[in-house]
């Protein structure tokens, strides 16, 4: 009996229940949602010790990937290193042997292509700089696998709901044209931004044919805001971010290797940035581009799965200059 | 050297900077200047007809049609010999450059500089890469090639004040080692390198200034071509150090030329060996 009156709504009921409705309906219109707070499943970041640029590497990528569970058979991909300077005993560039172990895995995984693409942002002479860098006598057929995306055909891209002054931008039809783009920076300080992870990796994928070496156009938009808008232009991402040894000090260029030991990898790029930073000893919450108004922020550990290394085992501090000491994660 | 480069030339005229690619401004304008080099005419009248029907409204070029605004290029565009680009064209592309100024180097941009401590004394009178952008080494030596190149032939006032600006700017961004890396000298106060192939570029765009002045960036330029690693750069550190009266000779046959510009800068500075000096005659 008890159980049967509660399914009677009586009009005083009904009356009562429509008008909280109302009132709670009001109070969302007035109370947007927090767009810096993340929906959906916690990303997975995965976190693997990798001591030195070993052979080891090509089955700890494979492992990355299955564990990763990418699935990219039949997609075209694309690997998009960091490489800057004619040096190879420096940290300033991605490791050849680790973007070719990358390489290995996708092929391996069942992509329909696998290449590998860069645009550096101060020397024009990309091959000469990726054969300087040791990726001719690592990666076999090197130029047959590789774009230069400073002279790449170009298409014109709308950004959407850009963050920097940009509207559109041109860009290589090897990126627009991928099913899949897979950052892999150098895990490195940056004298402009704090730290140069697999978000600000991607202003490497702007032509320089078109806007010059360097890309000033970007620092005219907003660095930050550039951050933000290209990591989003590619239709599907994933980041592999080579901290073995990276960079520290005045980086990009002028910084001194940190043998940090390890690789830090997944789907949601803020989220990988996010995890590396809390690596090197920075606050994510603290970096411009990884804390951008209505997009979701990673910045706190518990929105993020970490898979392998728990943070504090593999945590290096990486040196900061004084500009940047205040990032300091406490 | 010219059967290469006149295989890999589109059928409208142009070049890509890769074999099978679409014309884009820059190997086309090198690739043309290389025929002049190589005594070779063939494929000019169809690749300078490409390059007319590409200048855009306001007299500039763009790195490529589809990209409608016009850009460094131009000054490339600007070296072709006005009897053969046409002399209107010509002139419109050196008011274009003459027009064109970097976005650090107005008033406001001054402004800013000094309100927020910078040094707003900074000679920025170069040219930039991309308009609404600042000043850089590369674009700001090919520019000062036109305009020097002009001024032989019609010497004017403007044309004489914006090459002594883009010099100053040159200098002034030169890299402690005496050589020009893409131009920012120092990077939050630590000196930052020079390369060889904008080394040899600005050697070339100051070749006419004091020699005493220039004496550590000839070393430098000397010091690079020992150890040069592209045929890019090694091109560009002949045409610098031939201007300079230090002349070397051949691209080193270990550098692989990587594009069909790199071909073609390779043919331009090669034929200094015999007298021809595109750039600055």
């Amino acid at each position: 009996m008890k159980h049967e009156r509660k399914q009677c709504i009586t009009r005083r009921e009904w009356i009562a229940g429509a008008a909280g409705t109302i009132a709670l309906s009001g109070c969302s219109r007035n109370q947007p949602v927090d767009a810096t707070r993340p929906v959906g499943p916690k990303p997975v970041v995965s976190v693997l010790r990798a001591p030195a640029y070993t052979q080891d590497l090509y089955d700890t990528m494979r492992r990355l990937l299955a564990d990763q569970r990418l699935d990219v058979r039949g997609k075209r991909v694309v690997i998009k290193p960091n490489l800057v300077e004619f040096d190879r005993n420096t940290a300033i560039n991605t490791h050849p042997l680790l973007v070719h172990a990358a390489f290995e895995a996708f092929r391996a995984s069942g992509a329909a292509s696998v290449k590998i693409a860069e645009g550096p942002g101060h020397r024009r002479n990309t091959l000469d700089l990726a054969d300087a860098a040791g990726y001719f006598s690592t990666v076999p057929k090197f130029e047959d696998a590789f774009t230069d995306l400073n002279l790449d055909e170009i298409s014109k891209h709308s950004l959407r709901l850009p963050l920097s002054k940009l509207r559109d931008i041109y860009l290589p039809n090897t990126i627009l044209g991928a099913d899949l783009v897979v950052s892999m920076p150098k895990m490195k300080t940056h004298h402009w931004v704090g730290a140069t992870l697999s978000m600000k990796n991607f202003f490497g994928i702007v032509p320089g044919g078109v806007y010059g070496w360097p890309k000033n156009v970007l620092h005219w938009s907003g660095i930050d805001g550039c951050i933000v808008d290209l990591q989003s232009v590619p239709a599907r991402t994933f980041a592999i971010v080579d901290g073995i040894v990276g960079m520290e000090g005045n980086g990009p260029i002028q910084g001194t290797p940190k043998q940090c030991g390890v690789i830090v990898a997944g789907r949601v790029l803020p989220a990988v940035d996010a995890t590396c930073a809390r690596i090197m000893g920075i606050d994510p919450n603290k970096v411009v581009y990884l804390n951008p108004p209505d997009r979701p922020h990673y910045n706190d550990e518990s929105l993020i799965t970490i898979a392998g290394e728990s943070l504090h085992t593999v945590r290096t501090d990486f040196h900061l200059i004084k500009e940047w000491s205040e990032l300091r994660l406490a | 050297m010219i059967e290469s480069l006149q295989s890999q030339q589109n059928s409208d005229g142009g070049w890509s900077y890769h074999p099978g690619g679409s014309s884009w401004t820059e190997p086309t304008v090198y690739s043309i200047l290389a025929g002049y080099a190589l005594g070779d005419a063939g494929g000019r009248s169809k690749a300078i007809s490409w390059l007319r029907s590409t200048q855009q409204a306001d007299g500039g070029w763009a790195p490529k049609p589809r990209v409608p605004q016009s850009t460094w290029v131009t000054a490339l565009a600007a070296l072709i010999p006005s009897q053969d680009l046409g002399q209107q064209e010509h002139d419109r592309a050196i008011r274009w450059l003459l027009d064109v100024t970097a976005a650090n180097a107005t008033f406001m941009a001054r402004l800013r500089a000094w309100l927020s401590r910078e040094n707003s004394s900074d000679p920025n009178d170069g040219w930039p890469w991309f308009p609404g952008t600042a000043a850089w080494a590369t674009p700001t030596a090919i520019a000062l090639l036109a305009l020097i190149k002009e001024n032989k032939h019609h010497p004017t006032r403007a044309l004489q004040d914006r090459i002594a600006g883009g010099q100053k700017f040159l200098l002034a961004h030169r890299c402690t080692d005496g050589g020009w890396n893409h131009g920012a000298v120092k990077a939050l106060g630590v000196d930052a390198p020079s390369y060889p192939e904008t080394t040899g570029a600005a050697l070339l765009a100051l070749s006419d200034i004091n020699s005493v002045a220039l004496k550590p960036s000839i070393d430098r330029a000397e010091a690079w071509w020992k150890d040069c690693q592209s045929s890019e750069g090694a091109s560009w550190l002949m045409l610098g150090l031939r201007a300079v009266g230090r002349p070397r000779s051949g691209c080193p046959e270990t550098l692989r030329p990587r594009t069909i510009q790199d071909q073609a800068l390779c043919a331009i500075a090669s034929a200094g060996d015999r007298g021809i000096q595109l750039f600055t005659v």
